[in-house]
């Protein structure tokens, strides 16, 4: 029954979002407001039917009805409630399901939200998000159907996986199906993992707003900053999203992968940091756009590669073209996926060149001085792009080619990408530190330079106090003063902006702190996060030039010394069984600090029938963590082997991740600055004047 | 793959006693040797995990054999690239291969260029014909003003 | 900046730039997606591709074993082939060894030519193996993967019988039995005998 009421609802949805697409294209183009209207509502129903597909296999994954083959492959009646719950984006196919309904989920909401106010955008941006949604859908139902059941033939006896029975076909035994369920995979039985994928698909779907508006904003002819307006906080609600996916994705490696590093540049990984930084340029370039009318095709195509890199990130990850321990098995998805990703691609560039050369695409400023902030701005964008490209390259470009050409495999591993991303990294951080002091248009070198000495004097202050307090790294010195000023300018540009308000209107400090936020969000939410990278690029920096890492063979009750402070004591080993089957295999070990002791942890080998588990014991502070695994041991003659990494501030990556996002909320949230009524009425004018097929000109913003 | 990986457990506990039976005998030779060695390789069997943190069967014999190899006093060096010669190119982080070493790096430095030809293209061609913008803030003496006047700029 | 602001943006200049053709930076964007799609494509096509199945004709290939004696398959046109793909470390393999040993002593007279090819292994541990299961056909390293390649080999052990055109006869994913290996001898040679 619930196979029969997902699968329905399910192609419902895929035709509503077909007929979504032609009744808001034909009403547009016919001036059939009727139309336009049937295509909203179709596009906002195809939420409702696939939540009600969702629903029904979240109800077949609670009820465990193993005759759904998704259910059987991802649970089994050890799993707790939990893992089922979660298990709907364990796999490919209810992963697939849950991308379309979060897509839909994305799409009703800008369509809910920016009806009135961007009326004249709206059927072609909703046509834009049904067609990446059908698209969706439709590999959903046709290729990786999650709503597939067992069924045996009773004249072979041949099991078969289809939608509805076959036509004499039986149901299996369920208790036999019970009995052979596959359960989850054990890597994606942890926290990290149950969170980081959702937010990374809402990060990936969140930027499929602004690129619909993008579009409808080159078919329609709307090509004033209405669409930047109108997505900004799409825009800005799916990079929060997508970077606290990745933050979580590091955070789970680090925990459950054991090899005591949280970005390991592979492929796969790679491929979801690229939209982050196509879209990172991308909320920057369109501040340009909206403050100087300029840069507009480049905001297009920079809205363009966004998309582009969310769909390609999604083929590569669900298409088996990489192989990675991220990936998704081997699929047939693959070419459809490709084909789609050219496809949008194609179209997208078309429409913009076909409105570039029709000169409606001009810039209303010209750049005035290499010192604005417009140009810095384009120079981050470069550099942006440039990480994009080089990562592109050492993730698919050349082990791709190098396989095509040459016939061999190559492995491009975390050397290369230091080697060509550090430099580029540098030059971001210097940007985040200089271009928040230049003014629009021109900045005068005196003025830049003066208002940099006192986060400079500070910088260099920190890094001489760094310097004489840890071993001598003329690299890591380097890079932690070209992170620190970046941020202590934002820091020295909020308090600023506070005294001058301070100064100039006698307001208490916090007032005075308070009420610049709430002036400008988005400026002071802005150097909120930038403050955020900087406390990651700290944990970052410390936790990669400095770590220490050596391997350790122990005997029970021994001691070793690690570094000069710290020493280890294994204390015993104990294996179990645990409810769900897997063997557990844990050590216990007491960490000594100057001969004290400070942590008691259990790294731990987790076996499960499929794949065994190394699961982290870390005594974690602020200052660093002392992580340990455990790689070996026997039993008999009383020793295990383990590697031990001193990890310094690798917690501020985690904790920079949680300033990150609260600066990114502070600038998204909410302030009603425009009364409804307000509102309705410049609807109406806009309506008004799309009537008459012109607009008022006025003085630019 | 699936075949490789039963034996992983066994190769755990194989590994672990080979290379410390071993230690025993020349103490010259630790973990943290083999691991330096090890680092700059990457695993064959599953892709791009280092042999580091690989513990598949396969990848601890490679470990027992870089700990057999520096005992016989070959440097790390020579044992990457007997790696290399025996098992391919993808084994390390960068291509020995003098032109496969140049497709991984000439492309993405003239990416690279290519992108910072852009953008100069782009700081002198698109205003071209757009009205010059007028420098506000440029025209205020006092430091704390024209500071004020960037904010208010920037705020308004 | 208020929300009103979009009510102040000026109208697009009406003036339409009529140019001929695309500008090299378009072209350069479509070449770029173009190539992308076809890389990618060939790639993921490629991944799809399997072990070479009875019928195809087997890729040729060139060893030279642990004795340095060189051997390739067109030096075996004529003979039936059983190509093994195994490493020491393979549990699976230890079992075999004896089965593939067996045949090779049973069915050389008859044209059989058992070849190992030693996958992803070290050559230390592989003459271990090889002296301790007493293995007299050749086998050799199978340097840089490239047979492994040729036959896409997902795991070992992998076996290939190819008969004397050079087609493959039996694919076998996983460990050759010394019973299925002669039945499908067998099957070969009687053809042979009465065609």
């Amino acid at each position: 029954m619930l196979a029969e009421i997902g699968y329905l609802a399910l192609a419902l949805s895929f035709a509503a979002s077909l007929y979504a697409i032609v009744a808001s294209v034909w009403g547009e183009r016919t001036h059939h407001e009727d139309w336009v209207n049937s295509g909203r509502n179709a596009a906002m129903l195809t939420f409702a039917l696939l939540t009600l597909a969702i629903g029904a296999l979240w109800v077949a994954l609670i009820t465990e009805q193993y005759q759904l083959s998704y259910v059987w492959s991802v649970s089994d009646p050890q799993t707790p409630l939990f893992y089922r719950v979660t298990a709907l984006w364990g796999a490919q196919r209810g992963s697939l399901l849950f991308w379309c309904w979060l897509m839909s989920g994305f799409a009703f909401g800008a369509t809910l939200l920016n009806w009135r106010s961007d009326r004249r955008l709206m059927p072609y941006a909703v046509a834009y998000m049904m067609a990446v949604l059908a698209f969706f859908v439709g590999i959903t139902l046709f290729i990786e159907n999650p709503f597939a059941r067992w069924w045996i033939d009773p004249a072979s006896g041949q099991e078969l996986q289809s939608v509805f029975a076959p036509a004499g076909a039986l149901a299996p035994n369920p208790t036999r199906l019970a009995q052979t369920a596959q359960g989850l995979n054990p890597l994606l039985r942890h926290f990290g993992m149950i969170i980081h994928p959702p937010m990374l698909y809402l990060g990936f779907v969140g930027f499929v707003v602004p690129f619909a508006f993008a579009m409808s904003a080159l078919a329609s002819g709307d090509l004033t900053t209405n669409w930047i307006k109108a997505t900004r906080r799409w825009a800005l609600v799916a990079w929060l999203f997508l970077s606290l996916g990745l933050i979580l994705g590091g955070r789970w490696a680090y925990d459950v992968l054991g090899w005591g590093g949280y970005w390991g540049w592979d492929p796969v990984e790679n491929a979801a940091f690229l939209p982050w930084l196509v879209g990172t340029a991308f909320i920057h370039s369109v501040m340009i756009q909206e403050k100087r009318g300029m840069l507009k095709v480049w905001n297009m195509a920079l809205v363009i590669l966004t998309f582009s890199a969310v769909i390609f990130g999604t083929f590569a990850t669900r298409s088996g073209v990489i192989q990675s321990v991220h990936s998704f098995a081997r699929s047939s998805i693959g070419l459809p996926m490709l084909l789609f990703w050219a496809g949008m691609t194609g179209v997208s560039v078309w429409l913009l060149v076909w409105r570039w050369q029709r000169g409606e695409l001009r810039d209303e400023h010209a750049f005035v001085s290499i010192f604005s902030r417009e140009s810095l701005f384009v120079l981050n964008n470069v550099v942006f792009l440039a990480l994009t490209a080089v990562i592109f390259w050492g993730s698919f470009g050349a082990p791709i080619l190098s396989e095509l050409v040459f016939n061999t495999s190559i492995t491009l591993g975390v050397d290369y990408f230091m080697q060509v991303t550090v430099p580029l990294f540098a030059l971001m951080y210097l940007l985040m530190g200089v271009a928040p002091l230049s003014a629009w248009s021109a900045t005068s070198l005196v003025r830049l330079g003066g208002a940099l000495l006192v986060p400079l004097g500070l910088t260099l202050v920190t890094v001489l106090l760094i310097a004489l307090t840890s071993p001598f790294d003329a690299g890591a010195m380097l890079a932690y003063g070209l992170v620190f000023l970046a941020g202590y300018v934002a820091l020295y540009e909020t308090l600023r902006g506070a005294y001058a308000r301070v100064r100039g209107r006698g307001e208490a400090w916090h007032v005075a702190i308070a009420r610049l936020f709430g002036r400008n969000q988005r400026r002071y939410g802005g150097y909120m996060v930038h403050l955020g990278i900087t406390v990651i690029g700290i944990g970052v920096i410390g936790s990669t030039a400095f770590q220490y890492e050596t391997r350790r063979t122990l005997d029970i009750g021994e001691t070793q010394a690690i570094t000069a402070d710290y020493s280890l004591r294994f204390d015993g080993f104990q294996r179990g069984l645990s409810a769900d089957g897997r063997v557990v295999n844990v050590a216990s070990l007491t960490v000594l600090r100057n001969d004290g002791q400070v942590a008691q942890i259990q790294p731990r080998i987790d076996e499960y029938p499929t794949m065994p588990m190394t699961i982290a014991g870390a005594h974690s502070t602020l200052e660093k963590d002392f992580y340990v695994l455990l790689t070996g041991y026997d039993e008999a003659q009383g020793y295990g082997v383990f590697k031990i990494y001193i990890n310094p501030l690798v917690n501020l990556v985690w904790w920079g991740g949680l300033v990150l996002i609260l600066g990114t909320l502070l600038a998204v949230y909410p302030k009603e600055i425009v009364p409804q009524d307000l509102r309705e009425r410049s609807y109406r004018q806009q309506v008004a004047i799309d009537s008459k097929g012109r607009k008022p000109a006025g003085a630019s913003a | 793959m699936r075949r490789a990986s039963l034996w992983l457990v066994l190769g755990l506990l194989l590994c672990g006693a080979s290379v410390v039976g071993a230690q025993s005998t020349a103490p010259t030779i630790t973990l943290d040797d083999v691991h330096r060695v090890a680092e700059r390789l990457y695993c064959p069997v599953c892709e791009n995990i280092p042999l580091d943190d690989c513990g598949t069967a396969t990848c601890m014999q490679w470990k027992g054999e870089i700990e057999l190899l520096l005992r016989e006093g070959k440097s790390d060096d020579e044992i990457v690239d007997l790696f290399v010669a025996q098992y391919g190119e993808h084994v390390v982080g960068i291509p020995h291969n003098p032109t496969l070493r140049a497709l991984s790096f000439v492309p993405p430095l003239l990416l690279v260029l290519g992108l910072i030809g852009l953008g100069v293209l782009m700081f002198l061609r698109f205003g071209r014909g757009a009205p010059a913008a007028s420098a506000t803030a440029a025209s205020t003496q006092d430091e704390a003003d024209a500071f004020r006047a960037r904010l208010e700029q920037d705020l308004g | 900046m208020s929300d009103l602001d979009f009510l102040q943006d000026p109208a697009p200049p009406p003036q339409v730039r009529k140019r001929g053709g695309l500008t090299l930076g378009t072209w350069l964007v479509i070449a770029g997606v173009l190539a992308v799609t076809i890389a990618l494509g060939v790639q993921l096509s490629r991944q799809l591709q399997i072990q070479p199945q009875a019928g195809e004709v087997a890729p040729p290939f060139r060893l030279v074993t642990f004795d340095g004696d060189t051997i390739t398959l067109d030096d075996l046109r004529g003979q039936i082939v059983l190509l093994n793909f195994w490493g020491s470390w393979c549990l699976p393999c230890r079992a075999e060894a004896p089965e593939l040993q067996a045949l090779h002593e049973t069915y050389y007279e008859r044209g059989l030519r058992v070849i190992g090819v030693n996958w992803l292994d070290s050559e230390r541990e592989a003459r271990a193996f090889i002296a301790e299961f007493g293995l007299t056909y050749p086998n050799g390293p199978d340097l840089r993967e490239v047979i492994a390649k040729q036959y896409r080999i997902t795991g070992a052990p992998e076996n290939f019988i190819i008969g004397r055109d050079g087609v493959v006869v039996e694919t076998i994913i996983g460990v050759a039995s010394y019973r299925n290996v002669a039945r499908t001898l067998e099957r070969i040679l009687a053809a042979e005998v009465a065609p």
